[in-house]
């Protein structure tokens, strides 16, 4: 049959089970937006390019499955490029496909003309040119299968217009891509990983997304219960394990409890499982566990030393990995040590003021939380909000918790709420955000509006750049520079004026009456929250500082250290 | 809250020393690369040849900070080139040599055994020519 590059393009986004795209046209990818009206792939517009990406992210990262946007060329581009590139700080599975200048025009500075390629080198797992309409055929499956892969990454794929334009003979679309076959299991290391944590006094497990990735929270669960080994877990791993589990220490490193960061200082064996030793949860990585030696196991072969290194690394799909590992291994008893993680946790624990006070930063995060079920999304922007709510949100399930870690990219929650919403219909999703935070993709309110998705945004609002002006206020000398908005906006009164329902918790008799009636109504909200400047997330290492040295406030003052 | 303070636990085992390179599986072998031993070491990578792919591996050293002393590069067989690239990287070849195989257009990546001279003789010759030329201009 003959068919367009551009016909191919959905034809090939349908077989793979693509269902939604969000995106933005423009010049160069026009031909795609014409193949898509006769498609059965729902578009959905966003109102700026890294609003499309990050709702990819949303769908992404709430299922698991590879999510697709469209960007044009030029401005289109280079507004896709902070989604992208969080994806892969991130490892997210997302496919951008952009248009570009036709092949005659490239190199000429045509009108929206960039070198999407050049500028994707370093923010993509992989990413391509397409030279013709023929190559589309290897191109986009090998998007997915790439994307999808090991661990997952965003791939782009760059199409000029006239690429997107061509006919050509197609006697039969290839078959879709599938993930890559996780590499095989190497039984030698893990019977010898059984023995070293075997012969462990103090094992401790710190686990990050790639338990989520995998699924392999259940064997984590095993593994944790039946050898009484601790568990903590980084930003991403979040949901990874109940927080409530008993062996569960919670989040480790820059606003860890002190107790987590403790028992890690003290273990004598690190399990690292699906995680980077990012700094951000080793502190000074030379004196992050100073005592332990090191079982790391990961997906990505570059990882295994790349910052700390290892007394064995095991290259492998983490779910895997750990039902064989617990195959492979017997009851094991740690009465003293699992005594020592309950004292920790009773003199240091994670201490929450105002918990009780929907406007106090604890209060929102935690009365919010318990007027949720237990299936509900979360996203959240970057910055205090996000850290309190890491630390208190009661998290219970993989891909309940959705947030950019790796690049921090304020902006992220709306948009990424959204997606999340779009891919679980059925659920309910929060967004934390900041008032710095949700200025940075405001536009995505006028989306959520006319999608009628079912996000509620809460507007932790200190009018300042909070972790900034924290950061100011402990290592600068108080010395506030560019972090206090001096001109507050009526959030409300913007929400309202995309034609999404908004709440003040602050002119509210009853706020947390408010706050039910405004979570219990279907449809996109904004409840906002005014919190006082003053409160800082504590504790917080210093950054470039070692995990023990933990700066506390005042509601620590009890904690004696 | 109890106001008496848990004392810290003593640690039994020593501090651990950077153990690197002893990984017995021969098929990935994670930390196989003895590092002291490749300073200055060239690499041998098959990549596909397409435009971009010095892209790709020229960015990778400059994104990760890796030192990349000198590359060469050259047709090998329909699609695919041959890459020679002098790595200074003391301690962290390993970790450069990962970080290629990852990289989708890198077929192979291996240490220039028969070819480690090549990148130094060539250098030795550009430089005398060099000097040879710039003296012949200044007679």
């Amino acid at each position: 049959m003959k068919m367009s590059g551009a016909r191919i393009i959905t034809a090939l986004l349908e077989q793979q089970g693509v269902r939604i795209i969000p995106g933005i046209p423009g010049g160069a990818n026009l031909p795609m937006y014409d193949a898509l009206r006769d498609s059965n792939i729902t578009h959905v517009l966003a109102r700026h390019e890294q609003g499309a990406g990050f709702i990819a992210h949303g769908m992404a990262r709430a299922t698991g499955e590879t999510a697709v946007f469209f960007a044009t060329s030029g401005p289109g581009a280079t507004n896709a490029l902070t989604a992208i590139a969080d994806a892969r700080l991130d490892s997210v599975p997302l496919v951008c496909i952009t248009g570009q200048v036709p092949q005659a025009m490239i190199g000429t500075d045509a009108f929206q003309e960039i070198d999407t390629y050049g500028l994707t080198v370093p923010i993509t797992k992989h990413n391509f040119m397409v030279r013709s309409a023929g190559e589309l055929l290897q191109v986009i499956p090998e998007a997915f299968r790439i994307a999808s892969s090991g661990r997952p990454g965003p791939v782009v794929v760059d199409v000029p217009k006239d690429v997107q334009n061509a006919v050509i003979e197609v006697d039969e679309l290839p078959a879709p891509a599938r993930p890559d076959a996780s590499p095989a299991l190497n039984m030698d290391d893990l019977r010898e990983a059984a023995e070293i944590i075997r012969s462990a006094k103090r094992p401790v497990i710190l686990f990050g997304a790639g338990v989520i990735i995998s699924g392999a929270s259940p064997g984590i669960l095993m593994l944790m219960e039946q050898c009484e080994i601790p568990a903590a877990c980084t930003l991403h791993g979040l949901g990874g394990v109940p927080h409530d589990h008993p062996l569960f220490m919670g989040m480790v490193g820059m606003h860890a409890a002190r107790c987590t960061n403790m028992l890690l200082e003290e273990c004598d064996l690190l399990i690292a499982m699906g995680m980077r030793f990012d700094d951000r949860a080793t502190g000074k990585a030379a004196e992050f566990c100073p005592s332990a030696r090191i079982i790391h196991i990961d997906i990505d072969p570059a990882e295994i030393g790349k910052i700390k290194s290892p007394i064995l690394g095991i290259e492998a799909d983490l779910a895997e990995a750990v039902s064989a590992l617990v195959s492979c291994l017997d009851t094991i008893e740690r009465t003293e040590w699992i005594g020592r993680m309950n004292t920790l946790k009773e003199y240091y624990p994670l201490v929450t003021p105002g918990v009780e006070d929907p406007l106090e930063p604890y209060g929102i995060i935690a009365q919010t939380a318990s007027l949720l079920d237990d299936d509900a999304i979360v996203t959240s922007d970057v910055g205090q909000h996000q850290m309190w709510t890491a630390q208190a949100f009661p998290f219970r399930y993989p891909r309940q918790w959705l947030t950019s870690g790796g690049l921090g990219t304020m902006g992220f929650g709306l948009p990424a709420a959204i997606g999340a919403a779009l891919a679980c219909p059925t659920k309910t999703v929060v967004c934390f955000s900041g008032d710095g935070s949700l200025l940075m993709n405001i536009q995505e309110l006028d989306t959520a509006a006319e999608l009628g998705v079912n996000v509620k945004i809460v507007l932790l609002n200190n009018a300042h750049l909070g972790l900034v002006k924290q950061q100011q206020e402990l290592f600068y000398g108080e010395r506030y520079h560019a972090s206090k908005f001096h001109h507050e906006p009526d959030f409300a009164a913007i929400a309202r004026g995309f034609g999404v329902a908004a709440y003040d918790l602050g002119a509210e008799i009853d706020p947390l009456e408010t706050l039910a009636r405004a979570l219990q109504q279907t449809g996109p909200c904004l409840i906002n929250v005014p919190i006082h400047p003053g409160h800082n997330v504590y504790p917080m290492v210093p950054p470039g500082g070692a995990n023990h040295e933990m700066i506390e406030g005042a509601s620590y003052a009890s904690q004696g250290a | 809250m109890p106001a008496r303070e848990p004392e810290l636990m003593k640690t039994e085992t020593s501090n651990n020393p950077m153990l690197d390179e002893t990984n017995s599986d021969g098929s990935i072998a994670l930390l196989e690369i003895n590092d002291h031993s490749t300073r200055g070491s060239v690499l041998r990578i098959l990549v596909k040849n397409h435009p971009g792919v010095l892209s790709h591996v020229c960015g990778l050293f400059s994104r990760r900070a890796y030192n990349l002393e000198s590359i060469l590069c050259v047709p090998y067989d329909e699609g695919r080139s041959i890459m020679l690239i002098g790595v200074n990287e003391n301690g962290r070849t390993g970790q450069v040599i990962r970080q290629l195989r990852k990289l989708e257009d890198v077929h192979e990546v291996e240490f220039a055994m028969d070819e480690k001279d090549l990148l130094s003789e060539l250098s030795t010759r550009l430089i005398e020519g060099d000097r040879a030329k710039s003296q012949e201009h200044a007679q």
